[in-house]
């Protein structure tokens, strides 16, 4: 009987593997570089995108959770148009009130400049009423005097009144009132604020309805 | 743990090995050289994770097979005409009487490439199958069928004692006779 394996592999042997092979191949092999490991980009961006969706939702839910907002979120305080150095030293001190309709409205101090007339007064409220309507969590306030005007004498000068604290006494506001004009001749004389119908609004939307009709 | 080895270290004790089987998948010595070339960049360049070099040589059987095979396609997209084994640059082949290797070089590739891996590298069918990334009965089946084909085409094909041994795992009888 023959032997395939010993005669094939007779034959395969005649057949000698080149001499300069191995070392061909051994320099090639070290002039050639090195692959860099690629960056799979289309799995590690959804990747990250997802874990960073992840711990916004995560963060929220926390913040949810236990962060506790209790009380209404009152609107930020307007920082008054007097600098507070000039507010408290400059000016004059008037500590007048008068009282009307459950309000009481001191004017605290006064500044004149000639051409202009800074008052800064407080209104209160007399019968426990608060000033806001609305308990509820609001971001804005509304309350204003329809009118508010500066009488000197016989002239009558409008004046721009402003909230200015930031309405976190429920029965206390802050105003400021600026009145522009000729004030030269106003030393020595007296002048009279007028405030009329104290208003407080709230935005807010309820019970919309509508209809369409078709063409 | 990663089975780390040195390349050229891999090239000393398997480039016969990859340079025998290139040859027995090629056909001619000069395509034989580059496949041989293309496994062991490949090796430097792709950094394989190995486990043991069992595991090194599979890849090294499996990277020839795929190179040789891409060289193949290249071939014959470049239209060209690869130089058969009765073709090969003289004195290469010095064999007087080469009947046996010529019948392993006239089987299809995939039969040759299981001849050369069980008769010539010793390598039991299961890591046959393993380098050639196919099943032990796929191995043994094409084993038999190339076992076959030689009894049927050597000229005393019937007088070689491995041709009347059963193949196990395939559930066939011995290789019949035509």
């Amino acid at each position: 009987m023959k032997n395939f394996r010993n005669e094939y592999r007779a034959q395969v042997n005649l057949r000698p593997v080149p001499n300069d092979l191995f070392d061909r191949t051994r320099k090639a092999m070290r002039q050639a570089p090195r692959r860099r490991r690629k960056i799979h980009w289309g799995i590690l961006i959804p990747a990250c995108a997802l874990i960073a969706l992840g711990s916004v939702t995560a963060v929220a839910y926390g913040i949810q959770q236990f962060a506790k907002f209790s009380g209404p979120v009152y609107q930020k305080r307007i920082d008054s148009s007097i600098p507070a150095a000039v507010e408290n030293a400059a000016g004059k001190n008037i500590q007048k009130s008068a009282e009307a309709d459950g309000l009481a409205v001191t004017v605290n101090r006064t500044v004149c400049d000639n051409q202009r007339v800074y008052i800064v007064f407080t209104v209160k409220s007399t019968d426990s009423t608060p000033l806001q309507e609305s308990s509820a969590y609001r971001r804005s306030q509304q309350q204003e005097f329809a009118e508010t005007n500066l009488s000197v004498g016989e002239k009558q000068i409008e004046c721009t009144a402003f909230r200015t604290d930031d309405a976190s006494v429920p029965g206390t506001a802050q105003f400021e009132a600026i009145a522009e004009g000729d004030f030269s001749d106003l030393n020595g004389r007296q002048a009279t604020l007028s405030l009329k119908d104290f208003t407080d609004a709230v935005d807010s939307c309820s019970g919309i309805s509508g209809s369409c009709t078709g063409p | 743990m990663a089975f780390l080895m040195e390349p050229e270290r891999a090239l000393e004790r398997y480039g016969n090995m990859v340079y025998r089987l290139a040859l027995a998948r090629t056909g001619n010595p000069a395509d034989a050289e580059d496949v041989f070339q293309e496994v062991f960049l490949r090796l430097v360049r792709s950094e394989p994770q190995l486990e043991n070099e069992e595991h090194l040589k599979a890849w090294l059987i499996h990277t020839a097979v795929n190179c040789s095979r891409s060289l193949w396609n290249s071939i014959v997209r470049r239209r060209e005409e690869p130089l058969r084994p009765d073709a090969e640059i003289p004195g290469q082949c010095a064999a007087e009487d080469s009947e046996v290797y010529d019948c392993v070089m006239h089987l299809p590739n995939k039969y040759r490439t299981v001849i050369h891996l069980f008769y010539y590298e010793d390598m039991p069918i299961e890591s046959i199958g393993r380098a050639l990334h196919i099943s032990y009965a796929a191995a043994a089946k094409r084993l038999s069928r190339a076992r076959e084909l030689l009894r049927r085409d050597l000229t005393k094909g019937e007088e070689y004692e491995e041709f009347s041994k059963r193949i196990p795992g395939t559930g066939e009888s011995p290789a019949r006779s035509k």
